[in-house]
Formats: C-alpha cells, sequence, structure tokens
C-alpha cells in the first residue's frame, strides 16, 4: 500500500466506543441469521457429513466407528475374491441425473418462456390471474398429481385407451416407465419455478424499448433475440437454477414414473434410508451431489461478476 | 400531391384521422381531419399544447399506429400497413429508450446491424455520428452512466446512423435544462443542414418553435390551426388560437365602424385602431383585433388621437431586458405593454399613471377566426 505511505489518511476525530458495545454491534445484529443459517443448514449438512464416515448399521442407522467405506462404494465394489474393481453404475446414475434435470430445464425454458412472455404483456388485472392460475397446482399434493399421470400415461390409461378405441392404434404405445415420462413428470412440476422468474423479469421490461428497436429496422424476432432476450436474462438464470438444483434431486417423478430401472440420484439417495438401510451411503451421496451444485453455482457466480467487471471497464 | 417549387414532398398527411378506442372508455378522437405537407429537406414543426395530438401524429408517421381514416404518403408512396421496420422513417423517443444492455456504441450501430450493414462500415459510421454529436469518448459506455443530455445526443446518433429520409423528434429537448436546451436548439438546426434530412419535430414550447423551424404547424385539439413559417404564424396569425398560443398578444372585440378600401377602423370601448382589410368582414362585422404588446408604446398622458388610447397603469411587471405593463383604457380593454429597459430615456411608469398607449403602424390586425 504505497499510496498509503504517500498520503496518510487525515486524522479524524475518532468516535470512541467501548469493547463492549463493539462486540455488541458486531455479534448481537448478526445473530439472527447467523442462528437461522447456522441451525437450519450448516447443522444439518454436518450431521449429513459424519454420518457419511460412519459404519453402516443393517438394520438401518449408524455404527460409532470410523468409516471411508461410503465413499470408496460409489466408485468401487468388491469383488467376490474380496479384491476391489472400479463400478462405473452410480457414476452413471449421477451422470444420467444431470443429463435428465439439463433436459429438463430446457424443456422448462422451451415450454415457459413464450407462457410467461405472453403473461407479462396482457393488462395487469388480467396478469393477476394468470399468476393465479400458475400456482393452481401446488394446491394438490405433489404425490397425489404424480399418481394422475400414472392414470394417464399407462398401458390402459386415459391415452391409450382413448388412442386405441379411437382406432389411431392397434396396440398400447408404452409410455409410462420411459425418459419421456420421467421429463415430462420433471417439467410438469418445475415449469412454474421458470415462469415466475422469466414473467418477473419481463415484466418490469420496458416496452417503449421494443418500439425502439422495431423504429430502428429491427424484425419481430430480430427485436426478441435483441432486445428481449437479453434484457430478459436474470429472470432466465434464475429460473434456470431454481428448476435445474431440485431436478438433480428429485425422486417422486422418477420413481413413480421411471420405474425402478431408470434410478436417478435422488431416489438413489432415498433408497439407502428406506429399503437398502446404508445410511452412510446415503449421506455419501448427498454430499457429493451438494458438492457438484454448489460448484456450479460458483462457476455460475465467476463468470457473471467477471463480465460485470468488463461492462464497468 | 406536389408541393410547389422544392420539389418532392417528403411527409404528405391527407385528411388523417385517428380515434383511440379503449374497453369500456369513451372513444378518444385524437385527430380530426389533419391534412399537412412536409417537404423535402425541411425543418418542420408540429406546434401545440399538451394533448392536442402531435405524439400520435408522429406515431402515425413511424408506423406505430394506424389511421382511422385518411392517408399518409412518404414521398409519394402510401404506406399502409407498412410495418415501422419498413420506413425509412425513424424516431428520437420523447424518453429516449436507449437500449440499457448495450453500450452507446452499440445503440448507434444497432440500426445498420438490423439492416444487415456490414462491421466495418457500421463502426466507421458510429465514430461519424459519435464526433457529429461531440461524444467521441462516450462510445464505451453504457446508457445509465450518461446524463440526460448526454442520452439525448445518442438517442439522436442512434436515429441518425441509418440516415433515413425523414427523422421525427418527439419533443427530445423537453428534459434538458435551459442552457442546454438553447445550445441543442442551435445544434440539432445546423445538424439538419448538414446532413439534409427532413426533420419532423414536435414541442409545445413555442420559442423552441420560433427559434428552429422552417415551417410550423400550430395544432389544437386534433386540428391543424395553421401552417407556416415562423414569421407568418407570428404576425399573421389566422385565428385567435394562434395569436394567443404563439408569444403574448391582446385580443380585442371591436367593430368595424368604416372601411376606406385597404383600411378598416374598428372601434372598441377606450378607442378606434385602424386594420389592414381582410375578405369577408365588413362595416358593422364584430371582429376579433390582435394587437402584440411590443409593438405598443406608452408615453406620459396626451390627447387622445387616431391610434392613441388613454389609460391608466393597473400593474408593472419587471422582466429583465423588459418591463410589462397592464393599462387599462376602459372597464372592458385591459392592454399590455411591452417597453424595452434597455432603450435610452425609457421612463418608468408607475401603477395609477395615467399614460397613453400608441400602436405601431399596421401592428393591430384583424383575426380570420
Ligand atoms: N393509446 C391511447 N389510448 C387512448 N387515448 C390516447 C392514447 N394515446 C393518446 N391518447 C389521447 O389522444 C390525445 C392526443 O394525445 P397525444 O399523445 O398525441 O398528445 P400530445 O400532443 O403528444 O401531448 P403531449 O404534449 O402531452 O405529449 C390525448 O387526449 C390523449 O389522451
Ligand atoms: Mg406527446
Amino acid at each position: 500500500m504505497t499510496i498509503d505511505a504517500k498520503f496518510p489518511a487525515p486524522k479524524l476525530p475518532q468516535i470512541r466506543r467501548s469493547a463492549d458495545s463493539d462486540f455488541f454491534n458486531r455479534w448481537a445484529r448478526l445473530f439472527p441469521s447467523l442462528f437461522i443459517i447456522g441451525f437450519f443448514m450448516l447443522a444439518p449438512i454436518l450431521v449429513v457429513g459424519t454420518y457419511s464416515f460412519l459404519e453402516a448399521d443393517p438394520y438401518g442407522g449408524v455404527r460409532p466407528n470410523y468409516s471411508s467405506a461410503a465413499y470408496a462404494q460409489l466408485v468401487f465394489e468388491e469383488n467376490l475374491d474380496g479384491s476391489w474393481g472400479f463400478n462405473p453404475s452410480y457414476v452413471k446414475i449421477l451422470w444420467r441425473s444431470i443429463l435428465i434435470a439439463g433436459i429438463s430445464t430446457a424443456l422448462c425454458l422451451i415450454v415457459g418462456f413464450p407462457v410467461a412472455y405472453y403473461m407479462a404483456r396482457q393488462p395487469v388485472d388480467k396478469r393477476n390471474f394468470l399468476v393465479l392460475l400458475i400456482t393452481i397446482p401446488f394446491w394438490t399434493n405433489l404425490l397425489i398429481r404424480t399418481y394422475c399421470w400414472i392414470l394417464i400415461l399407462r398401458d390402459t390409461g386415459l391415452v391409450n385407451n382413448s388412442l386405441i378405441s379411437a382406432g389411431i392404434l392397434d396396440a398400447p404405445f408404452k409410455m409410462l416407465y420411459t425418459n419421456g415420462a420421467i421429463l415430462l413428470g420433471l417439467v410438469y412440476t418445475f415449469v412454474p419455478f421458470m415462469i415466475l422468474p422469466i414473467y418477473a423479469s419481463v415484466e418490469r421490461l420496458d416496452l417503449r424499448l421494443l418500439e425502439a428497436g422495431h423504429d430502428l429496422y429491427a424484425t419481430r424476432w430480430q427485436v426478441m433475440r435483441e432486445i428481449i432476450l437479453p434484457l430478459a436474462k436474470p429472470g432466465i438464470i434464475a429460473g434456470s437454477i431454481l428448476v435445474f438444483i431440485p431436478c438433480i434431486g428429485a425422486f417422486i417423478a422418477p420413481d413413480l414414473l421411471g420405474g425402478s430401472k431408470k434410478l436417478m440420484i435422488g431416489s438413489l439417495i432415498q433408497l439407502q434410508f428406506s429399503s437398502s438401510r446404508n445410511w452412510p451411503f446415503g449421506a455419501a451421496v448427498t454430499l457429493v451431489l451438494l458438492a457438484f451444485v454448489l460448484i456450479v453455482l460458483m462457476i455460475y457466480a465467476m463468470k457473471s461478476s467477471g463480465k460485470k467487471d468488463l461492462e464497468a471497464a | 400531391m406536389m408541393e410547389n417549387g422544392n420539389g418532392v414532398c417528403a411527409v404528405d398527411i391527407q385528411a388523417v384521422e385517428k380515434v383511440y378506442h379503449s374497453k369500456g372508455r369513451q372513444p378518444v378522437q385524437a385527430l380530426k381531419k389533419v391534412s399537412l405537407s412536409i417537404r423535402d429537406n425541411e425543418f418542420f414543426t408540429l406546434l401545440g399544447p399538451s394533448g392536442c395530438g402531435k405524439t400520435t401524429l408522429l406515431r402515425l408517421i413511424a408506423g406505430f399506429e394506424q389511421p382511422t381514416a385518411g392517408e399518409i404518403l412518404l414521398f409519394g408512396n402510401r404506406i399502409e400497413g407498412l410495418t415501422p421496420y419498413s420506413r425509412s422513417v425513424n424516431t428520437v423517443f420523447q424518453h429516449y429508450s436507449l437500449f440499457p444492455h448495450m453500450t452507446v456504441a452499440d445503440n448507434i450501430g444497432f440500426g445498420l446491424k438490423m439492416l444487415k450493414i456490414d462491421q466495418a462500415t457500421r463502426d466507421k459510421t458510429v465514430s461519424e455520428m459519435l464526433s457529429l454529436v461531440h461524444m467521441e469518448d462516450f462510445a464505451n459506455r453504457m446508457p445509465h452512466q450518461l446524463s440526460g443530455g448526454q442520452q439525448q445526443r445518442i438517442a439522436l446518433a442512434r436515429a441518425l446512423a441509418p440516415h433515413p429520409k425523414v427523422l421525427l423528434l418527439d419533443e427530445p429537448l423537453s428534459a434538458l435544462d435551459l442552457k442546454l436546451r438553447q445550445a441543442m436548439r442551435l445544434e440539432l438546426k445546423q445538424l439538419q443542414e448538414k446532413t439534409g434530412i427532413t426533420f419532423v419535430f414536435v414541442t409545445h414550447d413555442q420559442e423552441e418553435a420560433l427559434a428552429m423551424s422552417d415551417r410550423i404547424a400550430v395544432m389544437s385539439n386534433g386540428e391543424v390551426q395553421q401552417i407556416g413559417t415562423a414569421g407568418d404564424i407570428y404576425d399573421r396569425p389566422s385565428n385567435s388560437f394562434v395569436a394567443d398560443f404563439i408569444g403574448e398578444t391582446n385580443l380585442i372585440d371591436a367593430e368595424i365602424t368604416s372601411q376606406a378600401g385597404a383600411i378598416s377602423n374598428c372601434d372598441f370601448p377606450g378607442g378606434t385602431l385602424q386594420a389592414e382589410t381582410i375578405t369577408g368582414r365588413s362595416v358593422s362585422d364584430k371582429v376579433t383585433l390582435t394587437l402584440r404588446p411590443e409593438k405598443l408604446r406608452l408615453s406620459t398622458a396626451e390627447e387622445p388621437e387616431q391610434g392613441r388610447m388613454m389609460g391608466h397603469v393597473v400593474e408593472r411587471v419587471f422582466l429583465g431586458t423588459d418591463t410589462t405593463y397592464l393599462v387599462q383604457i376602459s372597464p372592458e380593454v385591459t392592454l399590455q405593454v411591452r417597453e424595452q429597459n434597455a432603450l435610452p430615456g425609457a421612463t418608468r411608469f408607475d401603477v395609477g399613471a395615467k399614460v397613453s398607449v400608441a400602436a405601431a403602424d399596421g401592428a393591430t390586425r384583424i383575426l380570420e377566426g
């Protein structure tokens, strides 16, 4: 800090505070937020972290002995002869989950953006009503709604039965227990989380900018690409995060609509705490997933702050 | 329709009407049978009070609204049904509407980019435009980092960059302070002469209109009241609205008592004034006279004679360069008189002083409407 040396800070009269009140000011005001973060976020993660390094009890729960078997189990398996070999199945499940979550996010964006844009361009009184409509699915339990999809999609379900009785199909078209069904369930569940942030950012858009765009020879499509999309970007990014992250860990839709063969990481974790009774392994998978999500978010945060620096320069 | 002399006309507005319909509300007639022709290379001003339909007329030319009736021609071609992006018309919006997510340079280059002009030509035009509006150093700023006046210049540069045939300007100076506004008036006028682009300029500030325009259309209540040069509408207003709206004036209800060829004698309580005879007004007709305050002179009370009225000062307002007096010449008629302060030998009259008011030759005019 050579600058400091050259230009020493002018000596201003200091308002003297006792050490006590300093301490009070610093910590007491932070206490509510520290308490919430500590109690509701850090403590559960610590518990999960601890469990992941303990030995599994075959009857559920853990035994208080240190073990890193849970993490080893992620990528290795014990062969019959007692040696350890590479086991890609869990990595595959993680990769599948990322892929399906990514595709679901993209589909949510494709479905959600036009809906959000349409909503935001309606007269004000109609807009509030439409937002209310978007929230209607939340009034019923997700499990029940997902079971309804089974009734619709299964071989003897609503779609197949009506297509067959209309003579369009001879035999039922298999929809349930496919990747398509999982995607459908995820998009159905999470599309409101994409619509609402995009709606919020498009609603704030100054419509006069669109006129200015048209005035400067931009066609409708060019106005969309050059003006609306860039200005709606914060909403699109927020929506994508809000959809992608719960999609990765989702287990209701993959379980019910994907069947047992199409395991996703959320279902895997859920299994460890129920029928498989391997709590440490469930905890380890949870932490790996958490770490992955954090890394993705951090890369995004670093990228966007880097761009801001560039703009300011 | 071709304009005489000057060649083609850039914008031809023929009996255009505009009615806004909105659900559950009375329809609003914003324009009533407006007809006017704007010549090529002209600085044309639409002047009128708030709500008279100026913005509506601009939006019709730009293509953001469709006329309810009538037609608009651009260089002789009908433009009905053409989208805004296929009209060679650019707008400087009242609120600038710069794109907040683009740099100044990208804003200026936007129109050219949409027209698929190559990058090199675009860069060249952008830097030309920046120097035209004296903003060379601001190319990489974002709009929110500019002052109001700077944003206004960028909005102007952005609209000029694609070199439109017609530039529409919707009260672009209204957000600026007085000094900057006056400077920008001159700059705009010079810019128009330099580029040769037809400017259609909207304002409700009559001073602005008089200072810059080749011709002015005075509007009121969705109708064109008068079209003419600044001198025309100031010296020969066609009706009391124009006379009152442009500058200040005394409007006097009078009666024509006699006519001698080109001269009509008009009587009103407190005096008689001579004015040029106009067609359609003859002896014993009731007329309205207009008389500009600066064309009246005050002197110490003398005997009344032709063009001279007797009265007393009821109020005096000091305005810096001028002083305005209100002189009552009869219970019905009070005249506003403006005297220049710097004139040698100018006398100051106190409230209550008896004075005589003299009108300059040819200062009194009979209004047609
Ligand atoms: N979209 C609209 N819907 C209904 N009425 C409108 C609409 N736009 C304008 N009007 C009405 O039309 C009339 C003319 O409006 P316009 O905006 O053209 O006025 P203006 O001369 O530009 O006024 P200002 O100087 O205040 O900008 C006004 O009475 C206004 O209320
Ligand atoms: Mg307006």
